[in-house]
């Protein structure tokens, strides 16, 4: 056979065919650019923010550990080194915890605690949840590390490794003071939320060893990294082989919630998707049409011996030009667009401003990928059309000619209008690609739209905040180690009460009370709340009645808790007759008994309540849910009794006040917050304070809702854009096809006007079906993917975008009434009998 | 009486030297029910004479009058309406719509001017052509010479005082090629309309009444 070796032949075919589709290639770039910009963002925002959240969790955690063992022995460690389960073992040790450390300088409640890590704890766990280490870990005896938010809390800003501090603290039973030297400083994520006031001090290995016989009260704690996706079993079996000693605990903590549910994941897909169908859509259609015009044009190349496979080279070589292009340029913009907006989105988006990652290698790969197979794909089918073409059928082809798949039946005084009818429809494989296509591009629209105007910040703040402003005891918080302190002491309430624009103050106290225990009462309580811990004989509170204690909650009884609990007497709650129990089981405490109880106050040391002073007893009243136990901070075996502030004010004058609920008016809001605000700084007390404000919370949510509109309305914008180029796109062409049809018309006596008259019906005929898919199945779309929006946002409130849906369906009606004017108008711009001979 | 009247007409195109002039000083008249061929070699002007009569274009100089109106004198919307009411044009190479029927293809001008459609008339006129079963056939799927027919019916569909032919058997073979010259002559003997053909065919310019000879934009009689 003859050889058909010829690439430089198809080439060069190929340049002179794409030189003489210049309207097209313009088109057909403009739709990939659009495409790769919408891809390049939807990656560089989604890999950023899944990568910067992980990191944020991870500085949350302050360790990259994820399981611990407390007091191991060096056997254990052992195991632990050579179980293929484990990845790194890290020891710290918190060598002076008990008693407190004090610096000299302080006039602030911090609580120091000095702290060592071992190599592998700082190097593998602790470093790598660290920001902007310097100097060194301390080697030396008198050496110690801090983080920068500690030394800010020295009153140190601008730390110099060298510099000297001095701090007292007991070792043993002396009482020493020590000069150490700072070898270096970190910045870390503000760990005083997660460990009250207490500031870690890192020391050196060298000091704990000197110091061995007198750190008599070192708590030491293996650090642990297990590999991922390690099976619940593998966790038993590893602490099995521990062989754990008495009192030794193995904790593992749970997986940090990924945020890739399943849900997003499906979103993201489903977004992804989107830009590739629209994509594919416009890409396809302009080849197609171009194959169309241009049937003649490869018959003639069959007729002179071209095969199929060259024809289709000459395309595919013309996708490849376009799709180099297109995906440079629009890649290229993806990326400055989201170096611009990424971190705008992600500090708006995450609660610190930590660990923001740029854009990188796999999302370009990703985005040129994507491109590339949308391109590829769309261009394929035209090519392999072309390649099939008979060149006898393509000399007889006729343009409009072979869609026609209607059959339309005969009327006797038939209209313009129904001719259009019978346009648009005939051909039912176009009109499908262009409503959807143009179906598609819309329903992104609104459907962003609809996620960012329901996101309701009121509603946000309304479902987390029954107050304003809310001010938090911070010792009172669950799982302070340290001891509860009255920070709100009487000179702040009284700063508070004296402030303009503040219309209501509540507060809610707190009293440790150790209960009687009486089987009657608690039994079935207790034996719920207790079953599964296997030490613990609920009769054994009756030996041990100091432990079973819990806490005394008094509240103020508001008119909405009135409301909201109406079978419960508050007369008589607020007399002091009756309490509330914070159960969501009202079948294992009984309405009608009665609690006779001590005050008491909390030993840290052996863990047991001290009861003082007269014996009380309430009668249970009704119940509240058990939201009401966070205001306490201990779980305790007992129930929380929750009281009214009178009561309480009345047999403990020294209850701890743990929460201060502020009602603002609402043109103060602003003002307000900064001077409760600036109380709480200049308050001795200011470190024990955790300020919780809803005008900062909704303000907080008013930017990320403006960065998410801004982010989501370019996207949107830009898929809508697909859709109208693509509409537009059709609509000349289809005129441009036409043509022969339009001069035989005016030949035989329809003028300019009725032929415009078609052609505008005919596009408001696709209007009006596209904004009825939009209405159909676009609200449906938009439906599924806020309920699936709404699941991970879960206060967001559903706002159906109906403003945007009429300024689109406004400009395209625009588009749909004057591109047939222009197009037609382009077309008739020769005479009848010029257009006559062109079309033979 | 006379139904077309051609005086002094010309057609000039370009300019200087490069003008060519089409039509040079023709003046004409046909009788109304007249079949008349127009015959001459390529580029003598018999088109150009044709779309003039027919109002696709204008002349240069000179006036063409049809049923006792200036059409020169008409804008291009007066020209159309005037055309669609009064003249039916039959083409060479067709020019069917490809995506409508024949039925479709044939009451556009009725569409265009919101009439009614006589089925009756309809009826008689595809009989006469020989095309009732290819009423809802695409022209894709009919020979050249049902083409013509439904293009002739097209033609007829508004009972046009004149019928203008433009070579409408150059693409036919020689028994179509009859068969539609015959069809001309009958439908314009039938409803006493006036035909006027242009053709190469000396043959098929004899069956007409009188033949009209253009050369070099002049008529030679």
């Amino acid at each position: 056979m003859y050889q058909n070796s010829n690439l430089k032949f198809v080439w060069q075919l190929s340049k002179r065919n794409y030189s003489s589709n210049k309207e097209r290639n313009i088109v057909s770039i403009l739709a990939i650019i659009l495409t790769s910009f919408m891809l390049m963002t939807i990656f560089t925002v989604g890999f950023s923010y899944i990568k910067s959240y992980d990191l944020q969790q991870l500085q949350l955690l302050g360790t990259t550990g994820n399981a611990t063992l407390d007091n191991p022995s060096d056997k254990q460690i052992a195991i632990l080194e050579n179980n293929n389960k484990v990845k790194n073992v890290g020891i710290r040790e918190d060598v002076i915890q008990a008693g407190k450390v004090e610096y000299s300088g302080d006039n602030t409640r911090l609580y120091y605690a000095l702290r060592y890590y071992d190599d592998i704890e700082w190097n593998k766990h602790r470093k790598p949840a660290l920001d902007n280490i310097v100097g060194k870990y301390p080697r030396d005896e008198n050496e110690i590390m801090m983080s920068s938010w500690v030394l800010k809390k020295m009153g140190v800003t601008n730390p110099q490794i060298g510099e000297k501090y001095e701090f007292s603290y007991n070792l043993g039973t002396e009482q020493k003071v020590k000069e150490f030297v700072l070898s270096g400083y970190f910045d870390e994520y503000d760990n005083s939320i997660k460990d009250g006031s207490v500031a870690y001090v890192l020391v050196s290995k060298k000091f704990v060893e000197d110091n061995k016989e007198l750190l008599t009260q070192t708590i030491r704690i293996a650090d642990i990294s297990l590999v991922e996706n390690i099976k619940n079993i593998e966790i038993e079996n590893l602490e099995d082989s521990l062989n754990l000693q008495e009192k030794q605990v193995f904790s593992v903590n749970p997986e940090l919630q990924s945020q890739m549910t399943v849900e997003v994941v499906i979103m993201v897909c489903f977004i992804i998707l989107c830009i590739v169908a629209c994509g594919y859509l416009l890409i396809y259609n302009i080849f197609n049409i171009s194959i169309t015009n241009n049937i003649h044009y490869y018959g003639q190349l069959k007729v002179i011996g071209i095969t199929k496979n060259q024809i289709k080279g000459i395309l595919l070589w013309q996708g490849i030009k376009l799709a180099i292009y297109g995906v440079l340029i629009g890649s290229l913009l993806g990326y400055l667009f989201s170096s611009f907006m990424v971190p705008i989105f992600l500090n708006s988006m995450l609660e610190k401003k930590t660990g923001i990652v740029a854009c990188n290698m796999w999302v370009v790969i990703g985005t040129v990928v994507f491109t590339g197979i949308t391109v590829f794909i769309a261009i394929l089918k035209p090519a392999v059309i072309a390649g099939k073409i008979s060149p006898i059928e393509a000399i007889r082809y006729e343009k409009n000619a072979a869609n026609r798949t209607r059959k339309v039946k005969r009327r006797k005084r038939p209209t313009i209008f129904q001719m259009a009818i019978d346009n648009v429809l005939g051909d039912k494989k176009r009109c499908f690609l262009v409503l959807l296509s143009m179906t598609l591009g819309i329903t992104a629209c609104i459907t962003i739209g609809a996620l960012v105007t329901s996101m309701n910040t009121d509603n946000y703040v309304k479902s987390n905040m029954d107050s304003d402003i809310e001010l938090k005891n911070k010792t009172t918080a669950l799982g302070y180690d340290n001891e509860v302190a009255q920070v709100f002491d009487v000179e702040f309430i009284n700063s508070l009460k004296n402030m303009e624009d503040i219309r209501e103050i509540s507060m809610i106290k707190q009293q440790l009370v150790v209960p009687m225990y009486e089987e009657e009462v608690f039994g079935r309580y207790v034996d719920t709340m207790l079953s599964g811990e296997e030490d613990i004989d609920p009769t054994y509170f009756k030996s041990y009645p100091n432990l079973f204690y819990s806490q005394m909650i008094g509240i103020e009884v508001t008119e909405s808790l009135k409301n909201e609990y109406k079978d419960v007497d508050w007369n008589a709650f607020e007399d002091g007759q009756i309490c509330l129990i914070p159960c969501s089981k009202p079948e294992l405490i009984n309405k009608g008994d009665t609690i006779t109880f001590q005050l008491g106050s909390y030993e840290n040391s052996t863990g047991k309540a001290i009861m003082t002073g007269n014996k009380y007893s309430i009668t249970i009243g009704g119940y509240l849910p058990e939201s009401y136990n966070n205001y306490g901070s201990a779980r305790t075996a007992a129930p929380y009794v929750v009281v009214s502030q009178k009561y309480i004010n009345s047999i403990a004058k020294d209850a701890i006040i743990s929460n201060i609920m502020i009602k603002v008016n609402k043109q103060a809001e602003k003002a307000v917050n900064e001077s409760v605000n600036k109380l709480v700084v200049n308050s001795r007390f200011s470190d024990g304070i955790v300020v919780v404000s809803a005008f900062e919370k909704i303000e907080g949510l008013k930017q990320t809702k403006i960065t998410l509109f801004g982010m989501g309305g370019s996207l949107a914008v830009v898929l809508a854009l697909i859709g109208i180029i693509n509409f537009i796109n059709v609509i000349n062409t289809s005129i441009i096809e036409r043509s022969r049809d339009f001069v035989i018309m005016e030949s035989i006596g329809l003028t300019k006007e009725q032929i415009m008259r078609l052609v505008t019906y005919e596009s408001l005929i696709y209007f009006a079906l596209t904004m009825l898919f939009v209405l159909t199945v676009g609200n449906g779309i938009l439906l599924f993917v806020y309920n699936t929006f709404s699941s991970i946002v879960t206060y967001a409130e559903f706002s159906y975008p109906i403003l945007l849906l009429l300024g689109i369906g406004f400009l395209l009606f625009l588009i749909c009434y004057f591109v047939p004017k222009i197009a037609i108008g382009k077309n008739f711009s020769s005479t009848i009998v010029e257009r006559l001979k062109t079309n033979e | 009486m006379d139904i077309v009247t051609v005086r002094n007409l010309y057609k000039k195109y370009g300019s200087k030297e490069n003008q060519v002039i089409a039509l040079n000083n023709i003046t004409l008249s046909i009788q109304e029910g007249e079949f008349v061929a127009i015959i001459g070699f390529s580029g003598s002007g018999k088109t150009t004479l044709l779309n003039m009569i027919g109002g696709l274009d204008k002349p240069s100089d000179g006036e063409v009058i049809i049923a006792g109106k200036k059409i020169n004198q008409f804008n291009e919307d007066e020209r159309t309406l005037f055309r669609r009411r009064n003249i039916g044009f039959v083409f060479q190479s067709y020019n069917l719509i490809s995506n409508l029927t024949a039925y479709e293809n044939i009451i556009l001008p009725l569409q265009a001017d919101g009439e009614n459609v006589n089925e009756k008339y309809l009826n008689d006129i595809v009989e006469i052509l020989g095309i009732k079963n290819k009423l809802d056939s695409l022209p894709r799927n009919m020979s050249g010479g049902q083409q013509q027919r439904v293009a002739i019916a097209r033609a007829l569909i508004t009972k046009p005082a004149i019928i203008l032919a433009d070579e409408p058997t150059g693409n036919l073979d020689s028994k179509a090629s009859l068969e539609v010259i015959n069809l001309l002559r009958g439908t314009c003997k039938k409803y006493n309309q006036t035909v006027i053909m242009i053709t190469h065919n000396d043959n098929l310019a004899q069956l007409a009444d009188r033949i009209v000879r253009i050369e070099d934009g002049i008529v030679r009689c």
